[in-house]
Parts: C-alpha cells; structure tokens; sequence
C-alpha cells in the first residue's frame, strides 16, 4: 500500500503540531536546552518521516530518557512542581517522538499536548492568551480527530471543519459544567510556591537609598465600590505597617503579639470589592479602616490593623470588603505597654539632630496635638521639596533629610515625621499602602498601581486612638488630588505614567484594563461563592452540592436532547420530501401557464395533458416526470435523483420564455 | 483449558448477546436500516485512557484554583460526548442493501459482497464492516451514494456456509467510542472441496469428437482468435493481442479437445468421502488448466463431458453439495 507511509507522515505531523502548540507558551519560561530538546528531536521524526528510515534504537531511547531526568534533576533540584514538572513532561514528549510507531503513541502525544497547555494555564491566565489558548485546544481536537482516521488521511481544511464543529457542540456542554460544576475549597496537594518576585511593598522601607523612583503602571489592585467611591483624599489603602527603625530603614514587626487596641468606627460606611493582583505576599490592600471582610482565603487581622492573608497571593483572588474612612474617639482605653514601648523606640545614638529638634520642640509644645502641628509646620514652611529623584541619604538619613536635602517623596517624610514624634515620645509607626486610584469608567472600577504606592504616618493621640497623618499632603498636597483625576497633563510626565496622552490612546488602555477586569472578576475568580451567588440570583434559595448535582443532571439532560435533535436533523433524508418539492414547483410553474393538474390526476395522466396543451416544451416534461416517476414509485432511495429532478422543474420553469 | 473455557465462554456470551439483541429489533431481513435502537455504542480503550486523563487534569485544575484549566477540562469533557454522538449518528440511518458472495475453496479467503447506502447528506467516514472474525474491512460512504465493498469471508468446511453475523462497526470520529450494529441476515455461500491428493487422474482413450489420438499429448495445434466470450479460460485470452489491440481474444486451437476424463467418485482413491471429494476437485480444477473435457459422476448426480469455467463451476458446486440436500445445487 503506497498510502501507509503518507498517512504516518501526516500522523507525524499532526502530533508534532499539536505538542509543538503545547510547548510554545512555555518556551519563554523554560530553559533554553529544553527547548532545544524538544525542537531538535521533533525536526529529528519528522526527518525519519520523510525519508523513511528507522527510529532509533532501544538503547538510545532509554539513555534519552535516563539524561533527561539527570539533566531535569541538576537544573531545578527537584521533579516537582510546575517549572520542573513541565520541562519534564515536555522532554518525555520529545523522546515519546522517537517511538511513535503506531496510532497509540500518536494520541499519547496529542494529550501530552493538552497536558502542556494545561500547564500553561496554570502558569499564566492572561486574557491577551486567550486567543491562543483556545487555538490550541482546536489544533488539538484536530489533530486527534485527523490521527485517530481509520482510512486515508484527512484533508485538513475538512479535519479542521469537523473539530470546530464538534467543539461549538461542546461549548454549551462546557459552559453548563463551567457554571454547575461543584467547587472545592482549598487545594488537596501543596502548591509548589513559585519563586517570581512581584514589584510591590516589601517588607522594609529605607527612603535614604533610592535615589530614583521609577514608578511602575503595573497594577496592584482594582476596586469597584458598590455605591458611592470615597473622596481622594481619603482614599488611603492600607498594607504593611512598619514598627522597627534603625536609624536607616524600617521593618514590619514580625510573629510579634500585641494586644489589638478597639476602633470605634465613624464616617461613611464604604462596601467594596478588591480584586487583588498576584503579588506573592499575604498582604491583603483595604480602605482604611477595615472593618469585614471576606474571600477565599481566610483572612485575619494583625494588631496593627493590616489585613493578612492565610499564604501568600500567588494568583490574582477577589474580596468583599466594607470600611469606614475615620476612626472615632475610641473607647478610652490606653495604648498596652509593650506596643507604646514598640512605637517610641529609637536607636541609641542615631539621627542626633532630630533629637534635638523634637527636644527644643516639645519643650514649646508639651501638648501633643500642638506639637504635630509645629512638625507639620516644619515641613510646610521650611522649603521642603517632593520629588520622585531625591538625593541619596547619609548613614544618619533622617538628619541628613531634615538639615541637608529636605528633597524626598513620601517615604522621606512620614519616615522623618515618625522618627520627630517617637522623638517626643509619641507612639507612632509607618503606615505603607496606596493612595488613590484612576476611575476606569468603562469597567467601573478604580484603578490602583503601583505608582499609588504611598506612606503616611499613624501616630497614638491620648483620647483620639490611633490617628493617621500624611505629612506629605503638607508638602506636596496635590499628590493626594492627583488621584481623583482622570487624566494628567502636566504630571504625566513627570511620572512617567500614562504615556500616551492621546485620547484615544488612554481609552484603548481603559477598554483593555476593563476587559481584562471583567475577565479576572467573572471568569478566573469564579468560585463557590460567586457560583452561590450566581444560584441565589437564580432564584434558588441556601443551594448547596445537591442543587448543584440536580441542576447538573438538567443542564446535561437538555444538552442531550439538543444534540440528538440538531444532529438527527442533519441526519433525517429529506429526499422524500425534495422530491414533492420538486413536483409542487413544477405544478406551479404549469398552472401559471394555464394548465392545472386535477386533484385526482396522476403525474403520468397529467404530464401527457401538459403536453397537448404546451407541446414545445414537451421535451422537459417528459424528462421530468419521467425522473419524477421512478424516484418516488420505482427506485425510492436513490438520493442523486433529486438534484436532477430539481433541475428539471427549474428547466421547465425556463422553458416558458415567451418570445 | 483456560482458552477452551475462554473460547466456550465467549460462545455463549456471543449466544446470548445474539438472542438478546435478536429480541430487540426483531429478525434481520435485507434490504435493512441500520435504525439507532440497532446501534450499540460503548466506550474504547482509548476512551477509558482519555476518560482517566480528563480527570486528572479536573483535579489539577481544581486543585490550583484555576478557572481556565477547568474550562479546558470541560471543553475536552464536553467533546467527548459529542464525539459520542457523532459516533452514533456515523452508523445510523446507513442502509445495508445485498450480501452476496461468490463460491470459494475451502481454506481460501474468499469476499463477501455488501453493498452500503447512505440516503442523508452525510458523509459516513470509516465505516468498518466484519463478517464473524474475519478482518474488518474500512470504508468511507460519502453523501447519497451506494458502494459495494468486498469483505473477506473464510469458509469453515465444505459446503454452504453462513456468515452468522456480520457486524457494521466505527470508531469515528476520535476513537473514543466503538459504535456498531450487528446483522444477523444468514449470508449464505458455497464452499467447494479443497483440491488436493495426488493421483493421476482417470484418462478415457476417446476424444469427444470420436477420433483416436494417443493420450497425453498436449501440444495443441493453434488455429487463430476469435472474440472472448464469456466463460472462457483466462489461459485462453491472448494476452499478447489484448496489449496489442487492446481487444479481449481468445485462442482457439485445432485440436481443442485433445482429452477426455471421466470423474466417477466411486473409482476416486481416497480416505474417505472428504479426501475423495478433494481428490476430485483437484482434477477438475487441473482438467480445466490443461482444457481438457471432463464429466463428473457423484452418486445421484451426473455431469455430462463439458468444459469451460461454467462447467468448472457446475461440477465443483455438485462436489461441494455433495451429500446435502439438492435444492441448493440449482443456486
């Protein structure tokens, strides 16, 4: 048979497609050997393909094998995990290629390619890959579809045609379970903790080292307020609290346990959704103050007021959330010892000139609200300058700002004010977060990047609690305006955002962070909750596994019969049918021309009273009926006659041109 | 043993599923629809395989949380079933029209001629037809066509025999699901006796025209060509002219019928009646090689001296029904 090495060469060739499709997402990530590996032993069959020759030996293979794993095991440590596992899975492909023989080994490797792009799911869920994604998973029903061919090889215009066939059949199937399909909490295996580090807040703070501040667009958060946003400038995002100073940098306590001082809440109650970027840290971004909270993981409250996650944001999660933006007279409670301890410690030794500021100062002001303000005061009259490119800071940095540069952005002063009101012996601490956020109007959600990063001071007022104060609104109050704005003009630049000032340029980018919102909120964040939820609003009160199971074995019911019915319609012979059609028009076309065929009157009977009656077109007739007769009495299921018979009646149709 | 067990397991097995599914959809008569509650469908191998890895790419996805791979999940999930339905939908509704097949040797492998229609606008890919165990045969039955198809048919002993079963099968598309119908329309054919021993064969010293020529002599005097007629030996055909002319001719000698043999089963050495029928079938086939005229005499039967592939076929039908009812022997 000539047709056997054709077809094992287009077997090759679909597989190599559809694991090639797999592996592709993955090149970026994995080392380049793997994918030499892959590319190498794939061009290596399909050359065997082409030139018939013979697959390489048993001893090779296995060698194959053996280096694969040594060479896996040296470069990542381990078989686990996502990275390991992929280079792993893809190398076994590669050598799978060099033993492909029979229709097995062929839909081995085509599901090795499912595997790879689930792989590249899990790596990365961006909607920009969508398209590919879903490309792949065509190109892999394809090729499953032209493999698996008993006969000749597919065509593959017509392989592709049947694959997306079936695959719009299936998408409502898919759909169903999509939105049905009961959801577990929490995963049954530990997941391998990827090792990318995410710009964003640390853990520390040094302001005397950077020297320039690049502010990244990346996002950090989006938030869609459900009902009215707060104001700008209360519009303070609370993260890490930093507690420990050195003189130099400040750090965030660590496994220390205070007691929590009770807020009395105040204000505007705020309810709120935060869709939170992957960022690797248990770090969850709120309104000051938080007040509930709820989402996936679990979540809890440091004494400090941060919120926590349980392990890290690895990917991108969603929280319901509800603050209120001021904290009220609290209960008169004072501030535990060991914390007023913790928010007035110094180092010994270190900024000594700010020490004898906040002494000469105190000494005036020995009421501490009168003594904030003179701090403020400082900053505000003293010729203090925000700038995103401050000078790098001495060893003594806090000295160094306040008597040297006095050039900083917000780091610079809330690190300065906090250190002046420790000095005095006022509890205080550095609060970091984000301030602001740019509407998104199309998604209706307000954006917040990493640009909005922002530190501001919190200060224990005898009476008040826990109070927030931002020095840099002192110094540079519009940087709190800023993000009511929708657009920059001036500060655009300046801050290297939004760079593209065009118009359409900037709602191209808000369409896109939008589809990319609605994408990450609706699709990727769907949980059990949202699937609760999604029940509740169906009407279906307190669901629970067996609503699910219930609506399931409905949704899959309906799905059945659909198919059955829209496939059986293209199944049914409508020749029966066609033929009559074909009659009836002929009938017509006769009765227009005057001769109409009596109900009792037969095709043969009538057919020859036509023909007296048009005696020039007696030649179609008789073509005709004759074809008519002997596909519906004489030879019933010969399907081909219809399209002659439907010829015909058109021909005859014609055949009345009056001249 | 255990095969025997296995063998006579599957017998039964076979029995059962024969009377069950008989009951089901009644006697099989040709022409014959292969209607849905005929098709049966379970899933492959392959489709267990496939089965066991969607699932383990559902836990995957569930235990990392991740939306997309569970859609992939379900979209390949969800393709399995239609493929399970397309699967079905291939056998349905194709129309089986004749089972014929031509005489063979026993222990030949003959053909079974069956001819496929598909009335829908729908092409029919890798149908596979089987006749018992024998191999399957794969074919593609485009939109509104009839096609014939030879499958192979092994004959079991001499005689007629019967293709019990004879199973419409497909694994299309994907291979994840193994469709099939089966008929149980009793496709008869006849099976001659395997030609076979070794003993001369019984010479009569006169030629039919009534002359005397010395036995054994096989050159024959070549007169010239005449026009193939239907029935004429293959050895006849003047292979030669026919390349030429492109023309079928056939040779024609002088002396045609140089030989005569007398095929009476009672003066046939053999074992018994098998070996014998053998024998006899041997010679009639070599008689009609070297186209020397022959007449057959089995008990109850006489074949007067003929030659030619019409009187091969009669003799070798009276010799393989020998001994069954002779209604058959008009087929």
């Amino acid at each position: 048979m000539s047709s056997a090495p054709r077809t094992a060469l287009d077997r090759v060739r679909w597989t190599l497609i559809a694991v090639g499709a797999g592996y592709l997402p993955h090149a970026l990530h994995l080392p380049l050997w793997v994918t030499g590996t892959v590319l190498a032993a794939g061009l290596w069959r399909l050359l065997i393909a082409l030139r018939q020759r013979a697959l390489p030996g048993r001893i090779t293979r296995i060698a194959g094998a053996v280096l694969a794993l040594v060479a896996v095991l040296a470069n990542f440590r381990t078989i686990n995990g996502l990275e390991a596992g992929t280079a792993l899975l893809a190398l076994m492909a590669a050598l799978k290629f060099l033993e492909t023989r029979e229709l097995r080994d062929h839909v081995l490797l085509v599901l090795i390619g499912f595997f790879l792009l689930l792989a590249a799911m899990l790596r990365d869920q961006s909607l920009w890959l969508l398209p590919y994604y879903a490309l792949v998973t065509w190109l892999g029903i394809t090729a499953l579809c032209a493999v698996t061919r008993a006969g000749d090889s597919m065509p593959w215009r017509r392989a592709f045609a049947l694959s997306g066939r079936m695959l719009l059949f299936a998408l409502p199937l898919a759909a169903v379970l999509f939105l049905l399909f009961p959801r577990v909490p929490g995963p049954f295996w530990a997941l391998p903790n990827s090792a990318r580090a995410v710009s964003g807040l640390g853990d520390e703070m040094s302001p005397g080292d950077i020297s320039d501040l690049t502010l990244a667009d990346a996002p950090a958060f989006r938030v869609r307020f459900h009902g009215r946003a707060p104001p700008p400038v209360e519009r303070y995002w609370r993260g890490p609290v930093m507690h420990d100073f050195d003189g130099y940098t400040w750090r965030r306590a660590r496994n220390q346990i205070y007691p929590t001082q009770p807020l009395a809440f105040a204000g505007e109650r705020y309810d709120y959704r935060v869709m939170l970027e992957a960022n690797n840290r248990p770090w969850l971004f709120a309104l000051d103050h938080p007040r509930q909270w709820q989402g996936a993981d679990s979540i809890a409250q440091a004494f400090d007021y941060q919120l926590l996650l349980s392990r890290p944001a690895s990917e991108a999660q969603s929280f319901e959330l509800t603050s209120y933006t001021h904290t009220g007279p609290a209960m008169d409670t004072d501030l535990a010892a060991s914390l007023r301890r913790r928010d007035t410690q110094l180092p010994e030794g270190r900024n000594p000139r700010a020490q004898t500021l906040a002494a000469d100062l105190r000494a005036e002001h020995p009421e501490d609200r009168a003594y904030v303000r003179a701090v403020l005061d400082i900053f505000a009259r003293q010729g203090f300058v925000y700038t995103l490119t401050p000078p790098r800071l001495e060893t003594d940095a806090i000295d160094d700002f306040l008597f040297n540069t006095r050039r900083g952005f917000c780091g610079h002063y809330a690190s300065a004010f906090t250190v002046l009101m420790r000095s005095a012996g006022i509890p205080a601490r550095v609060v970091t977060g984000y301030q602001g956020g740019v509407y998104n109007r199309l998604g209706d959600y307000w954006y917040v990047s990493q640009a909005d990063a922002h530190a501001w001071s919190e200060i224990w007022l005898q009476g008040a609690g826990w109070q927030r104060v931002d020095p840099t609104a002192v110094v540079a109050p519009d940087r709190l305006e800023r993000g009511a704005q929708d657009s920059f003009t001036a500060d655009a630049a300046a801050s290297g955002r939004w760079l593209g000032t065009a118009e359409w340029l900037r709602d191209m980018r808000f369409a896109w962070d939008a589809a990319n919102t609605w994408w990450r909120d609706r699709v990727l964040d769907f949980d059990r909750f949202k699937q609760r939820a999604l029940l509740e609003r169906l009407g279906l009160p307190d669901p629970d596994w067996r609503t699910l199971g219930v609506l399931l074995g409905l949704g899959l019911t309906t799905f059945l019969l659909w198919i059955t019915l829209a496939l059986r319609r293209e199944l049914a012979p409508r020749t029966r049918d066609a033929l009559l059609g074909a009659y009836q028009r002929f009938c017509k076309a006769a009765a227009r021309r005057g001769v109409e065929r009596r109900p009792d009157e037969g095709p043969l009977d009538f057919a020859n009273r036509l023909k007296t009656a048009l005696p020039g077109a007696a030649s179609v007739i008789d073509a005709f009926i004759g074809s008519f007769v002997r596909a519906r009495y004489l030879a019933p299921d010969e399907a081909s006659n219809v399209e002659e018979l439907w010829r015909l009646a058109r021909a005859f149709e014609k055949s009345r041109a009056p001249r | 043993m255990l095969q025997r067990l296995r063998a006579r397991s599957r017998a039964t097995w076979r029995a059962r599923m024969r009377s069950w599914s008989l009951k089901r959809h009644g006697p099989d008569q040709l022409p014959l629809s292969i209607v849905n509650r005929r098709v049966y469908i379970l899933p492959t191998r392959f489709g267990v395989f496939y089965g066991v890895i969607v699932f383990g790419m559902l836990l995957a996805g569930l235990n990392y949380n991740n939306n997309l791979a569970l859609a992939l999940t379900f979209v390949l999930a969800a393709v399995a079933v239609v493929a399970m339905h397309y699967c079905h939908r291939n056998l349905a509704g194709v129309q089986l029209r004749a089972l014929e097949a031509q005489p063979l040797f026993v222990g030949q492998s003959g053909t079974l001629r069956v001819e496929l229609l598909s009335t829908s606008a729908l092409d029919r890919l890798d149908l596979e037809i089987r006749a018992d165990d024998s191999e399957r045969v794969c074919v593609s039955l485009p939109a509104r066509t009839r096609l014939a198809c030879a499958v192979p048919v092994r004959a079991r002993k001499r005689g007629r025999n019967c293709v019990a079963r004879l199973a419409l099968e497909t694994r299309f598309p994907l291979r994840l699901f193994h469709a099939w119908a089966w008929v149980y329309d009793c496709a008869e054919f006849i099976a001659y006796p395997q030609p076979a021993g070794s003993a001369p064969p019984p010479l009569a010293a006169a030629s039919a025209s009534g002359r005397h020529d010395a036995p054994g002599r096989g050159e024959e005097d070549f007169a010239g060509l005449r026009a193939y007629q239907k029935g004429d030996s293959a050895r006849r055909v003047s292979w030669k002219a026919f390349a030429r002319t492109d023309q079928l001719l056939a040779k024609e000698y002088s002396g045609a019928v140089r030989r005569w043999l007398l095929l009476d089963m009672n003066q046939t050495p053999g074992a018994d009646v098998e070996a014998r029928l053998s024998q006899l079938a041997r010679w009639v086939v070599d008689a009609e090689r070297t186209s020397a005229a022959y007449a057959l005499d089995l008990p109850g039967t006489h074949l007067a001296l003929g030659t030619g592939a019409s009187h091969e076929r009669r003799c070798l039908l009276a010799l393989a029904l020998h001994g069954e009812s002779p209604a058959a022997a008009t087929q």
